[in-house]
This record gives structure tokens, C-alpha cells and sequence, in this order.
């Protein structure tokens, strides 16, 4: 039996570990990139879900005695609710109106959930105890936590692109992404779309929340980062390109883990931003991309 | 340009030039008379003033939305204590050399972010401003860390105050005066379409990095007067986002693309800030938070176009009826 050693066993467990953290990043990225695509809002409040998802499944785990596990459920209904009264009312009246309105209008419930969250939640961080440990194989080291974690985002994704593809609300979304007047001449009621998109969006990042809890400690604060790492893995993916941001938040991953191990754990942060500026300048479109923006 | 900004403080009525220069003198002869603790409200209101003054620039008559103009405030002040306390200047050269640097860097960055437009180029500012806050803390020898650095206080509340005031005057006379001129005529044809502008002649490349750079060197030197009075800096307040959001939000509360309106926007916003801040101390960022929600749903293009209107209105009015009575 051939063993990995040293310096191969730890590349190969870092690859393995970015490519869970991966998985995750493309559930979030799914959403901002729906609600993107189908509304023409950038939610800079979206990192907020991602936090709201968090609470929901601490709060649940420890007063609720839930498995966390199934906490993923709750935050997916809470926050798709949650996300569709927030369209109905205040994202549906900058719609249409120029970016620096709707990023505004964004940023500012953002700011607003962030220091709800200080104020209901507290500052000091927090981590959900579910399981942990990791499991040796030949040298290589994989992290319970994020082997399910991945699992559970793999699934979600299949679960969406089926929903996407096959379902009519799925085609109804893709048709809205792709032109809202012929879309409304063929009878869809856009607003109910847009509603479903937001509610969709809000929900993908509950459960991505609900997911990175298991692995990281967070405050109300965390949103921020994984907002831009989102909109990086967008940008780097091309804008409404399944598969391209599949490969974009697996890239976007393994290069953090590897960069977080052989450079720094705080210039790895700085990847995400790096990767954005690069791909801007070298491909506008995204390494899917077909058309231009 | 120089001439066109002469021609255009000529044509100003003498009403408004005795309304502006009286408004100088009183600004001049306040810390005579008031509290410091004044005296620092209105310096926060001043520097308000350059940076919603300066970002109006880029991002209200280009109209280049840019979401990270604290980036230059940030790096100004960085700068100013790497000077200061790296090189040993005295504080008039590093004050100077600090908006060249951040104007330099904008030039350098201007290269490849101006080729975006709309939420990209907003978006790459949001990460730019988050890798120069990453970059700052990392190289700790150079910049203090991620803690923060010191300057030894070299100047007076009273200098602090005449520099930023000065600077904040001196900013909004010269976007008075750079109004009917070719440079914001371009840039205003840049905001309506930009292909077209380029069509009619007009050199948008060169325009644009004209106006970035013309936003980032007055930041700079706002946050280098800041650092110079507060006498510490540290990654998380110079590259907070919090005060780009309420750049924008003075900016739009004000009325964007407009002369008065960096001046009304800080003023209304500062005033309403200081009362919240005193009677809610712990939900006051929630209140921003809703505030801008409010100003967006509400007021999106501002107070001064709503100002315009109804003067016009009354305007109108009384001419109709001076011409009934003939």
C-alpha cells in the first residue's frame, strides 16, 4: 500500500479542505448570483443572512435541543420568509432604479441587521458543538465538520440546479434572468418571481450559515467577508453561469486553504479581493463567460 | 481652466459673494468663542464636508459610484505617520507628501479599476479597500499593525480645526468654480454615456483619471489632518466601510452631483447624528442603518434639487401674478 508523506500527504489535506470550504462558498454565491441575475440588485445585505442562518442554528441547538442537522430546515423556511417580506417591503421599490440606490438600500439594512445582531445576539463569539475530529486516511487528514458540511452543500446544489432546470418556477426564474419583458408577455407574474428569487437567495445563505457554523466561531460582524468571497466567486465564475461558479468557489477555496498554510492565515483573506481585481482585468466576463456585461 | 474658473466667480452675483464671504468670516472668528468640544464637531463636520465634496466628484457628476472612497482617507493618514515617524519630517511636508502619495496610488489603481463601470467598479473599491486594510495590518514594521500606530501631537485643536475648515472651504469655492467649466461638462457627458462622450471628442480615459485623482488627493489630506489631530490610527478606523457608507449617504442626503449639496448633506446629517448619538448610545449604528433606508426610499435625489424646486415654484409664481395685476 502506498503511503503519502510529509509534504504530499499535508498539499493533498489542504486541497481536500479547501474544496469542502469550497462547496460552501458556491451555496452562498448561488444566491447572490440569482438574486443578481433575475433583479439586478447586488444584496450587500446578504452576508447578513448568512449570520441570521448562524443564530438560528446555535439558538435552535442549544434551546431547542434540535440536532443541528435539521436546524438547516428551519433556517431555509425562516429565512426564505424572512426574505420575501424583506422584498416586498423595501427591495421591490429600488428596483429598476439606478445600482447606487439598490447597493445603498442594501447596505443599510445591513448595517441595520448587523447591530440588531450585536445588540440581540451579543458581540462575543459563539460556535455551535456538533461533531468534530477528523478522520486519518493514508496520512491525509479530512475534518469531519467539513466533510459533512460538503456533503450537505453538494446535495443543496444538486437540489437547486434541479430546481432551476426542471421545475416551472425554475424555468420561470431563468426566463425572468434572461429577458423580464418577453418573460411577462409570456405570462409570468414577475413580481411573484422576484419575490421567490429574493426569498430563494435569503434562504441558500440561512443554510450556508447554518453550515459554517458547525466549522467556524462567529459574531454578528462575520457577514462582511463572506458577502465579498461571494461576490468574488460571481464575478470570477461570470455572472449567471452555473458551472462556472461551481469551479470559480471551488478555486476560490483550495487557493485560501493553501495560501492561509504557505503565506498567511490574514493575506489569504486578502485572495478573494486579489482574485476579483485580477479577473476584472484579465477576463471581464468570468472563465464561463460567453457574452460581455 | 484657470480662466474659466475666474470668468465664473465673475459672473457670481455680488448677493452670493457676500454670502460666502461672511460665512468665511464666521467660520474664521468661531473658536474664539466656543467650547473644543464644538470646535471638534464642526472639524467632524468639515471633514465630511472634503470627503462627500471629494467623492462627488468621481462618483456624482462621472458617476463612477465608488464604494470605497475611504481608502484615500485611510491611506493619507497612513501615510502621514510613516512620514512622520519613519522619515522624521515635519508635519506642513508630510501633510503635502501624503495627498501626492494617496493621489499617486490612485493613479497607479486608476489603471485597472476604471475599466469597470457600474456595480464592478463599485464592488472592486469594497475590495480594495478590504485588501489595503489586510495590507496594512499584515506589514506591521512599516504601518504599526493591526493595532494601530502613534504620532507624537504636533499641532493645536485650533490649527487642526483652520486646516480642515480651510481645506472644506477652499474645496466647495473651487467646485463652484469649476461649474459651466469643460472638465465637469465631461464629466456630467461621461455620467450620461459614456460612448457617446467618447464619440463627441471627449477623452474619457484621461477624464476619469482626472476625476479619480482629483477625489483622492483632498481625502487624503482630510485623513492626514485627522491622524494629525487624533495622533493615532488604526486599520480598523481608516479603512472602516462604515464611513464611506455615510460619505454616500451625506452625499445623497444632500443632493448628489450638486455644489451645495457636501455642504447641506454633513451639516443635516451631523446634526441629527449628534442628537441620536447622545439620547441612544447603543442603537445609533441601527439608526443609520435606518436612515439610509429612509433617505433612499424617500428622498433619493436629495435635499437641494427639492430646495431648487420649490424656490422655482415661488418663483414662478410670483411672476404669474405680477402679471395678472398688469
Amino acid at each position: 500500500m502506498y503511503q503519502f508523506t510529509g509534504e504530499i500527504s499535508i498539499l493533498i489535506s489542504l486541497i481536500i479542505s479547501g474544496l469542502t470550504m469550497g462547496f460552501i462558498y458556491i451555496i452562498i454565491a448561488e444566491g447572490l448570483n440569482l438574486i443578481w441575475g433575475v433583479m439586478g440588485i447586488v444584496n450587500l445585505a446578504h452576508g447578513e443572512f448568512i449570520m441570521l442562518g448562524m443564530y438560528i442554528t446555535y439558538f435552535v441547538s442549544i434551546y431547542l435541543n434540535i440536532n443541528p442537522l435539521l436546524s438547516i430546515f428551519i433556517s431555509f423556511i425562516a429565512l426564505f420568509i424572512f426574505g420575501i417580506i424583506l422584498n416586498e417591503s423595501l427591495i421591490k421599490r429600488v428596483i429598476g432604479a439606478t445600482p447606487l440606490m439598490s447597493m445603498l438600500l442594501t447596505f443599510g439594512i445591513s448595517i441595520f441587521l448587523i447591530n440588531m445582531g450585536v445588540i440581540f445576539f451579543g458581540g462575543d463569539s459563539k460556535i455551535v458543538d456538533f461533531v468534530s475530529g477528523s478522520i486519518i486516511f493514508k496520512q491525509i487528514v479530512i475534518s469531519k465538520p467539513r466533510t459533512i458540511t460538503a456533503a450537505i452543500s453538494i446535495v443543496i446544489s444538486l437540489l437547486m440546479y434541479w430546481f432551476l432546470q426542471r421545475t416551472e418556477t425554475g424555468m420561470a426564474i431563468r426566463a425572468v434572468s434572461i429577458d423580464k419583458d418577453t418573460a411577462m408577455h409570456c405570462g409570468i407574474n414577475i413580481r411573484k418571481i422576484n419575490a421567490i428569487t429574493f426569498g430563494i437567495g435569503a434562504a441558500l445563505a440561512g443554510v450556508a450559515g447554518s453550515l459554517i457554523s458547525f466549522i467556524y466561531s462567529f459574531t454578528p460582524m462575520v457577514g462582511q467577508t463572506f458577502m465579498l468571497k461571494a461576490f468574488a466567486i460571481v464575478v470570477l465564475g461570470g455572472m449567471g453561469h452555473f458551472i462556472g461558479i461551481i469551479i470559480a468557489g471551488l478555486i476560490l477555496g483550495v487557493f485560501e486553504a493553501l495560501g492561509a498554510y504557505y503565506i498567511n492565515v490574514h493575506l489569504s483573506e486578502a485572495i478573494a479581493f486579489i482574485l476579483i481585481i485580477l479577473t476584472l482585468l484579465i477576463r471581464p466576463t468570468g472563465i464561463m463567460g460567453i457574452g460581455n456585461d | 481652466m484657470i480662466r474659466d474658473i475666474f470668468i465664473n466667480f465673475k459672473q457670481l452675483l455680488w448677493k452670493k459673494w457676500l454670502i460666502i464671504i461672511s460665512s468665511l468670516v464666521i467660520i474664521a472668528v468661531f473658536p474664539l468663542f466656543i467650547s473644543p468640544y464644538f470646535i471638534s464637531f464642526i472639524m467632524s463636520i468639515a471633514m465630511y464636508v472634503i470627503l462627500c465634496a471629494s467623492w462627488n466628484v468621481i462618483s456624482g457628476y462621472a458617476g463612477y459610484i465608488s464604494f470605497g472612497h475611504v481608502v484615500f482617507w485611510g491611506t493619507g493618514a497612513y501615510l502621514t505617520t510613516i512620514f512622520i515617524n519613519k522619515l522624521g519630517v515635519c508635519w506642513p511636508i508630510a501633510l503635502i507628501s501624503a495627498g501626492i502619495g494617496a493621489a499617486l496610488i490612485a493613479t497607479l489603481i486608476s489603471f485597472p479599476l476604471l475599466r469597470l463601470s457600474g456595480t464592478f467598479f463599485a464592488i472592486s473599491m469594497l475590495a480594495f479597500t478590504e485588501a489595503m486594510g489586510i495590507a496594512v495590518a499584515h506589514f506591521g514594521n512599516l504601518t504599526g499593525g493591526g493595532g494601530g500606530t502613534y504620532i507624537i501631537p504636533l499641532i493645536s485643536l485650533n490649527t487642526a480645526y483652520f486646516l480642515m475648515v480651510g481645506l472644506a472651504s477652499f474645496l466647495l469655492l473651487l467646485m463652484l468654480g469649476l461649474q459651466n467649466t469643460k472638465f465637469i461638462y465631461s464629466l456630467k457627458a461621461i455620467r450620461g454615456n459614456e460612448i457617446a462622450a467618447d464619440t463627441l471628442g471627449i477623452n474619457t480615459v484621461v477624464r476619469k483619471r482626472q476625476a479619480f485623482v482629483f477625489s483622492a488627493f483632498p481625502a487624503a489630506l482630510a485623513g492626514s489632518i485627522y491622524v494629525l489631530n487624533v495622533c493615532f490610527i488604526s486599520p480598523h478606523t481608516a479603512f472602516n466601510i462604515t464611513i464611506t457608507l455615510r460619505v454616500i449617504m451625506m452625499t445623497v442626503l444632500g443632493g448628489i452631483g450638486t455644489v451645495l449639496g457636501p455642504l447641506i448633506g454633513p451639516i443635516v446629517f451631523n446634526g441629527i447624528a449628534e442628537l441620536l448619538w447622545a439620547r441612544f448610545p447603543f442603537i445609533h449604528k441601527a439608526i443609520l442603518g435606518v436612515m439610509v433606508i429612509i433617505i433612499v426610499l424617500v428622498i433619493p435625489n436629495g435635499v437641494v434639487p427639492l430646495l431648487n424646486k420649490l424656490f422655482k415654484k415661488k418663483f414662478n409664481t410670483l411672476k404669474v401674478k405680477k402679471q395678472k395685476q398688469k
